[in-house]
């Protein structure tokens, strides 16, 4: 005998094929979750890496710490503010045209300003109408004495700049700019820098305190706001800041707080010291400028190595999004030398331990350091770092790269940038005390993350002849973004899920236009078996 | 004559409902002129700085090879090591009147080197970048084969003039 049951609109529908149909209805359900269910996976291909800067042994340059910046106008438009150590001082701008792929130079200083006889150590920024905002260190006399801080502008994709305009005096180094274009049409340039309170020493700051500042203009750096001191009484030896917009304008600075280094932190001769030191964080609440007590990030910072000039210290990286603050460091707890990074979720508040992003062995004598990192779009983490680890004398450079889909908790397999390793002893000595003749990198490198490619630059001596000589190279990281180990496994889903819904649905027309024949008949009911055989009838 | 009143009447519909289409349309497009600008107001118009040249050298037994004119400006060589044996580039600004001699000469003139890339193994590569002006240039090497003559002397040298 067959089986019934009613169906909501009244009709007797067999009870065979609804179970047939509601199979397949729920087949196609499981199929669907289990293909959505699969994660993307970002594949990254690393271009040909090229020169950014040139060089001509008439006047060998040694060029380092790149900075690299795209117009939001158009990210087409990328520069990369760079330092000259040798043949003298000096700093440098390419531009690129094609998103930060290849480089021309440009001249932002053609004239320096009066009193002024080098330029050092320059920072850029973009308002939000893409002018490009150029600051720098002028120099002056033997000992190359920091006479003031200037800044340059261009609106024509630097091709002409403004006369420069002092906008800190004599006694202020390590000066960093970002802008916030939310405020007004110019936007808000904020600054921040580290005051000294005496002369300074060769190679050393004057004992403490000597605090970090910070300042903003809004007409377009004419004038700026009363500074504002950020570091804390009870961190004296605060140096090294680095500072990153965050959502609704907070202003984040990162700096290292020395502790009682006071060996590095006035340049003084003598080992590495054997204390820690602390990487901190101070937000702003809002545009408001009021910030809240500093918060430490780290404090088991195990110095590398003796800070080689402590004017030129490279600070921590940081880098934000709308939802997250990320700051980067590498440090010695394992040893050699690590890169690490944390997250903080709430604006500064708290931060997460910190995850090593290298992926070589730990504790294998080879060396990762100097990152930098920067926040794409859809909140990829990108990092770069210098990487000793394919030489087993922990001499040789190489530059690589790793992303991060998860907010900083984990991090992809490191990716080679450097066709050629180079000679990380090459470049600028200083013959100060904490100096020791070593040979300087730079200060920075840089990566600057678009939405589907990342860009990086570097200091890179691989076509050294003679020392103090170096380059930077640049490469492209192209970045795409597939189906993770389900891509096959969701198209298989997908295609399942249509077919068992169209099957189901044919199924359970055909079933009722059955049931409507067979009531108009004789008989209402339809023996089992003739159902499921449907056309048979 | 009701035909005619008709066709009048129609006519004028038409009339009416385009004046009112036009009137829908100007306003909407006054409307979408006086928006507010959304997002960053680009200022600069210049156009996106130019691209470097990229010059390819192929380095063989006893010759450079690589495409010409080399325009002025920023240029990127490629250099490559297609021979068997191990070759360099030395790139030499040339002063004015002054030709690349066939041999090395007893007393050598001294010329400005613009770049070096040192001596390279066969099927290996380096770039370098250099920010050409006006004038003369040479590639030039100077490695010393196993007779005792240069590669120099066996030929690899060549001119290019930068206009």
């Amino acid at each position: 005998m067959a089986s019934w049951h009613t169906c909501s609109m009244g009709r007797r529908v067999p009870r065979g094929p609804r179970a047939v149909a509601g199979g397949l209805v729920a087949a196609a359900a499981i199929a669907v979750f289990v293909s959505a269910g699969k994660t993307d996976v970002i594949r990254a291909q690393v271009r040909d890496d090229l020169p950014a800067t040139s060089n001509d042994l008439r006047l060998a340059r040694t060029q380092n710490s790149p900075l690299l910046l795209a117009d939001p106008t158009n990210p087409r438009f990328v520069v990369l503010a760079h330092r000259l150590d040798a043949p003298t001082f000096g700093c440098g701008l390419q531009v690129s045209g094609d998103g930060g792929r290849t480089y021309v130079p440009a001249e932002p200083v053609p004239e320096l300003p009066e009193g002024a006889e080098k330029c050092y150590s320059p920072e850029v920024a973009f308002d939000g109408n893409g002018t490009l905002y150029y600051l720098f260190v002028g120099l002056h006399g033997r000992g190359n004495t920091p006479m003031g801080i200037f800044l340059t502008t261009s609106s024509d994709r630097a091709r002409t700049f403004t006369k420069p305009i002092k906008v800190l005096d004599a006694g202020n180094y390590q000066t960093r700019m970002v802008i916030d274009p939310t405020v007004d049409d110019q936007g808000r340039i904020h600054l921040v820098w580290l005051h000294t309170t005496a002369d300074p020493p060769t190679g050393g700051l004057p004992p403490p305190p000597n605090p970090i500042l910070t300042a903003y203009s809004d007409d377009g750096g004419k004038t700026f706001s009363e500074p504002l001191e950020i570091t804390d009484p009870e961190r004296p030896r605060a140096v090294a800041p680095a500072v990153a917009l965050g959502a609704d304008g907070a202003l984040h600075v990162v700096y290292y707080d020395l502790q009682g280094d006071a060996r590095d932190y006035q340049g003084l001769r003598g080992p590495t010291w054997t204390g820690t030191w602390s990487v901190v964080v101070k937000s702003s609440s809002d545009r408001r400028r009021r910030f809240s007590p500093a918060v430490v990030v780290s404090d088991d910072v195990v110095p590398p190595e003796r800070v080689l000039l402590i004017y030129t210290m490279p600070p921590p990286a940081i880098a934000a999004d709308e939802d997250d603050l990320y700051v980067a460091w590498h440090d010695a707890r394992n040893d050699d030398w690590d890169v690490f990074l944390s997250r903080s979720s709430d604006a500064g508040q708290s931060w997460s331990a910190p995850t090593r992003v290298n992926d070589d062995e730990i504790r294998n004598g080879r060396h990762q350091y100097l990152p930098d990192l920067s926040v794409a779009p859809d909140g990829r983490v990108d990092v770069i770092f210098y990487d000793r680890r394919r030489d087993p004398e922990n001499v040789r450079n190489d530059v690589y790269y790793a992303y991060s889909d998860d907010g900083g908790r984990t991090f992809s397999e490191n990716l080679r940038l450097t066709s050629e390793s180079s000679d990380s002893r090459t470049g600028q000595r200083y013959l100060v005390p904490s100096g020791q003749g070593r040979g300087d990198v730079g200060s920075r490198i840089s990566v600057l993350a678009h939405e589907d490619a990342a860009v990086a630059a570097w200091g890179d001596s691989r076509n050294v002849l003679l020392a103090p000589y170096s380059d930077v190279f640049a490469t492209e990281i192209v970045l795409s973004r597939e189906r993770g180990a389900g891509g096959a496994w969701s198209k298989v889903g997908v295609l399942a899920a249509a077919t068992a819904v169209c099957a189901a649905t044919v199924l359970v027309w055909r079933r009722r236009r059955l049931s409507r024949s067979r009531s108009a008949g004789e008989s209402t009911e339809v023996p089992r078996d003739t159902a499921e055989l449907g056309t048979q009838e | 004559m009701t035909r005619s009143c008709t066709t009048t009447a129609t006519g004028g519909g038409l009339r009416r409902g385009m004046v009112r289409a036009t009137a829908v349309v100007v306003a909407v497009l006054m409307l979408v002129s006086c928006r507010p600008e959304i997002g960053p107001r680009p200022q600069s118009r210049s156009p996106l700085p130019p691209t470097p040249e990229f010059v390819e050298v192929t380095m063989d037994e006893y010759r450079f090879d690589y495409r010409r004119p080399v325009p002025p400006g920023r240029v990127i060589f490629t250099v490559h090591n297609e021979g068997s044996l191990d070759h360099e580039l030395v790139l030499v600004a040339l002063p004015e009147r002054v030709a690349v001699p066939r041999k090395r000469r007893r007393q050598p003139q001294l010329v400005a080197t613009v770049f070096h890339v040192r001596p390279r193994p066969p099927d290996s590569e380096r770039k370098f970048a250099v920010d050409l002006t006006p004038g003369d240039y040479a590639m030039l090497c100077f490695i010393e084969a196993s007779d005792g003559e240069t590669h120099l002397d066996k030929g690899m040298r060549s001119e290019f003039r930068v206009r």
